[in-house]
């Protein structure tokens, strides 16, 4: 990777303030990078170089001439194609919308087009987010940058890939069922899927109403904060976003998590993962505990249940929402997506509403223990990524379905809607990444961050890449 | 909880064809009721949950104009 395209986005945004890079110098960086590295991870779908070399020229021209938005200013990013972009193709990686070119942006898009930042490409995602490895997409699997033979996670794989080969310095992302996390944990990059309700969803084609999140995936805790603080509030368009204020994300870095209770919830989260990647992340909150935080050993009722749930809820709003499709152009999804979407119809109503209620149930239980503890940390994964199409796994001698077990970390927090933080914590003996996920009270993204900033003040393995 | 039967391909059929207005052919119907078999084995314990006085997570909002509803 070449030095510009390694540059954190705190870093860009202090070389664009005392002019000794420019954006026009890094965005074309980010160009060749993807020129030489797309192929065989097949991150990008959609490459926008003349858009992207006109809208850093005008960076360069406004923070010359002293009108700098902020941090994300002349930051080169990408879409992930779920996200509607006016005037530009947006696919949700399915032949259903192959020339699909919307009118309007995602309000995410626009806000953080008004912050400054240029949008290189769109990025490749399971179809619809309908899936957690992004093997089925109109453009073919993205692969993993650690070993192209492996998945990237998805739903958002491309945005996790094109971040850890530095194709991009930030990306966005969904998480329905951890599809923000799953890509950031498989590529070894940050991600951040904020408290439902927290950023707006207009303009990102849904999955889940009741569980849709948008946020950013970045190489470190502190360019995550920057990249999501233009993307919370209400925009008048998505009815889940509360009017609350917004804080500085950026600020609330502090690095200190001293007198910190993290509760270390050992059942399901650690004692169902392959034992590296509990090791890897039992280390990782022994770091936390090194710099001054208290671990608490936790509890947390009816977790078990939590896939049951999930899988009710992504079935029927899934199915709903592609009802009309699914009648006329159903041919026209992937194999495994049109097959979920077919067993949506078999749901019962009552069902949906008992997985409705247990998300109350689990909600309530997650509060109970947030009284006791701050935050709480547990692997992001049981797993780590393993072969593209690879349906079965064995995990302390328990066989399993791969989707079943990428999920079940993840999910808890789309049903309760929590802000959880991805971060690196190891590889695995094969050189797979390892992630440990922190989740936090709702709205209180940036205790979150911090964490996540802090631990990886102390220790490195966010600023490892993959080999070119 | 009442004792459910295991779904059956001519089942499933009958619910995609008559409930669904998705009608699939005997093959489909065959694969989705032993995929779909297993997933409602996972449903069922929801049905035994503690959740007699919890309200669903979805409860309805009145809309009132001026606060977008997408």
């Amino acid at each position: 990777m070449s030095k510009l395209t390694e540059l954190s986005i705190a870093q860009l945004s202090a070389a664009y303030r005392d002019k000794s890079l420019s954006p026009v110098e890094v965005t074309e960086a980010c160009l060749d990078r993807i020129s030489t590295q797309n192929d065989k991870v097949n991150a990008f779908v959609l490459v926008c170089a003349e858009e992207a070399r006109a809208e850093a020229k005008a960076a360069e021209a406004e923070i010359a001439a002293g009108n700098w938005r902020g941090p994300l200013h002349g930051v080169p990013i990408g879409h992930k194609d779920l996200y509607q972009t006016a005037g530009i193709r947006s696919t949700s990686a399915s032949r259903l919308l192959e020339n699909h070119v919307p009118e309007e942006d995602a309000t995410s898009v626009a806000r953080l087009k008004a912050a400054g930042v240029i949008m290189v490409g769109k990025l490749n995602t399971h179809e619809f987010a309908y899936g957690p490895t992004n093997d089925s997409s109109m453009f073919g699997p993205c692969r993993n940058p650690w070993n192209t033979e492996r998945f990237s996670g998805g739903s958002s794989g491309g945005s996790g890939a094109a971040v850890a080969l530095g194709m991009c310095a930030g990306a966005t992302g969904s998480d329905t069922g951890g599809s923000i996390r799953i890509p950031s944990a498989c590529c070894g990059i940050t991600g951040l899927k904020p408290t439902y309700g927290r950023s707006s969803r207009a303009g990102i084609y849904p999955l889940c109403w009741t569980m849709d999140h948008a946020g950013p995936m970045t190489r470190s805790a502190e360019d995550a904060a920057l990249m999501f603080q233009p993307m919370p509030g209400p925009d008048g368009r998505d009815a889940s976003v509360p009017d609350r204020e917004t804080p500085d994300y950026a600020a609330a870095l502090t690095g200190e998590v001293k007198g910190l209770r993290i509760g270390v919830p050992k059942h399901y989260f650690f004692d169902r993962s392959m034992p590296e990647v509990a090791s890897a992340a039992e280390a990782a909150r022994e770091v936390l505990e090194g710099a001054g935080a208290e671990l608490r050993e936790i509890d947390i009722a009816h977790i078990d249940h939590a896939a049951a749930a999930a899988m009710v809820i992504y079935l029927s709003e899934g199915t709903s929402y592609h009802e009309d499709h699914i009648a006329t152009i159903g041919e026209l999804y992937t194999d495994q997506v049109r097959l979920f979407l077919a067993l949506g119809n078999y749901v019962l109503a009552k069902d949906y509403l008992h997985a409705q209620r247990y998300r109350t149930l689990l909600g309530h239980a997650m509060a109970d223990v947030l009284t006791e503890v701050d935050v709480m940390a547990m692997p992001t994964l049981p797993l780590t990524a393993q072969a593209i199409g690879q349906e079965n796994i064995e995990i302390r001698g328990q066989s399993e379905s791969v989707f079943g077990a990428i999920l079940r970390n993840t999910e808890p927090f789309d049903l309760t809607g929590l802000p959880v933080l991805s971060v690196p914590c190891g590889f695995d003996s094969d050189g797979m990444p390892i992630s440990l996920q922190i989740a936090g009270r709702p709205f209180d993204e940036a205790s979150v961050l911090n964490v996540g900033h802090a631990y990886q003040q102390a220790s490195d393995w966010h600023s490892h890449r993959p080999p070119d | 909880m009442s004792a459910r039967s295991p779904l059956t391909p001519n089942g499933v059929q009958a619910v995609a064809a008559e409930l669904a207005g998705q009608p699939v052919d005997s093959e489909k119907a065959t694969a989705h009721a032993e995929v779909f078999e297993n997933i409602m084995q996972m449903i069922e314990t929801l049905r035994d949950l503690p959740i007699k006085d919890v309200e669903p997570a979805v409860v309805y909002r009145p809309v009132e104009r001026g606060e977008g509803d997408g």
